[in-house]
């Protein structure tokens, strides 16, 4: 009977980067409450996540990537892909931008990676006194208004 | 278009037993990490964790129980890679058909033989695939990074547990995992990272 109760109001609320996850998860890694699947299976995100270069960068950092990015006329998913790979070659940068060589020559490519490696962050990982407060402001910011309202009255839940 | 990680905004009913009626707010917390957290949600993508609570509304208590039922609305952060996302893993394991592409937190990535970088081939000694690259045998290694493409999400209902009976004894249902994700490996940039270095 409470199964029925479980309702998506929206599936797709808005985007949120790699670095935005990381923070989340690093806030809230799981407690002895919330039993051991969820304290590992969020170990496991962590895990993953510290291969990427979201667990170098910081709310500033992305903040102002964003802002850079701009003038590059990239889509928002463009945008955020770019953040979360950080390129690192004009090959990294065709791989995530769409008919690149129509939007984007050579000298704009290795521009675009450039600036992107200079403004994230290189630091190291994030700490227990980082603010997640922050990231909540930066999710906000980059999310698109793709409100896909699908009120199903059954959603299903599964184990992985 | 959607990200690798999205926001989805839910409704829920949680229950508070007596004894936590003094921390609500860590109890909800609690409950909806519990029963989210690593749970896929069918047609959406996996659930990484609660985000934060968007309201609470009215709280119910049945007759006979004590504990109070707390309609909940609440944001959770959902592993749901787009379709043509590129995303760095590592190779789970090999067969003569495909290759399995883990990322820690979810695992069941698989890329099928006719969507490898071309030509590649299978050495059945190894059990390992490698790209035949300008007479080089570029191997595609376990347990280092890769990246590929994502080519399509697929969501498989449960499959009910109760199975006719079938003369001559009952067959093992094959559960399929709930949610599949098919990825290739075409390109310029996409196969082992090292290739690309």
């Amino acid at each position: 009977a409470k199964e029925r109760k479980m309702k998506i109001i929206t599936a797709n609320a808005g985007m949120v980067t790699n670095y935005e996850v990381y923070s989340m998860v690093h806030s809230r890694p799981g407690s002895a409450e919330q039993g051991e699947d969820v304290r590992h299976f969020k170990s496991l995100v962590l895990a993953y996540l510290s291969t990427t270069p979201a667990c170098t960068q910081t709310t500033q950092g992305v903040t102002d990537c964003i802002a850079a990015l701009k003038k590059y006329n990239l889509t928002k998913a463009e945008t955020v892909q770019i953040i979360n790979i950080m390129p690192a070659s004009e090959v990294d940068v065709h791989l995530v931008v769409e008919e690149c060589a129509e939007r984007l020559d050579t000298d704009a490519c290795l521009d675009l990676a450039a600036e992107v490696n200079q403004l994230l962050y290189n630091g190291p990982p994030l700490s227990a006194e980082d603010n997640a407060a922050s990231s909540d402001q930066m999710m906000m910011d980059t999310s698109e208004s793709t409100t896909t309202t699908t009120t199903t009255s059954t959603a299903q839940l599964s184990e992985t | 278009k959607e990200k690798m990680f999205v926001i989805t905004v839910m409704e829920d009913v949680v229950k508070i037993h007596p004894n936590n009626f003094r921390k609500e707010v860590q109890t909800i917390e609690d409950e909806l990490e519990k029963k989210y957290a690593g749970k896929i949600l069918l047609n959406v993508g996996l659930c990484v964790g609660l985000h934060d609570i968007i309201s609470t509304g009215d709280a119910f208590v049945y007759l006979g129980e004590g504990s109070s039922h707390m309609q909940v609305k609440f944001r959770l952060v959902v592993f749901k890679p787009f379709v043509g996302e590129v995303l760095t893993g590592k190779i789970k394991s090999c067969s003569s058909t495909s290759i399995q592409i883990t990322l820690q937190f979810f695992d069941d990535i698989t890329v099928e033989q006719n969507c490898l970088i071309s030509p590649s081939y299978f050495n059945e000694k190894e059990k390992l695939w490698y790209w035949d690259y300008q007479e080089n045998e570029l191997y595609f290694e376990l347990g280092e990074p890769i990246r590929f493409k994502i080519d399509n999400i697929v969501f498989n209902a449960p499959v009910s547990a109760s199975t006719p009976f079938k003369p001559g004894g009952f067959e093992p249902q094959q559960q399929l995992p709930p949610m599949v994700i098919m990825a290739s490996m075409r390109e310029p940039g996409l196969g082992m990272t090292s290739w690309w270095a």
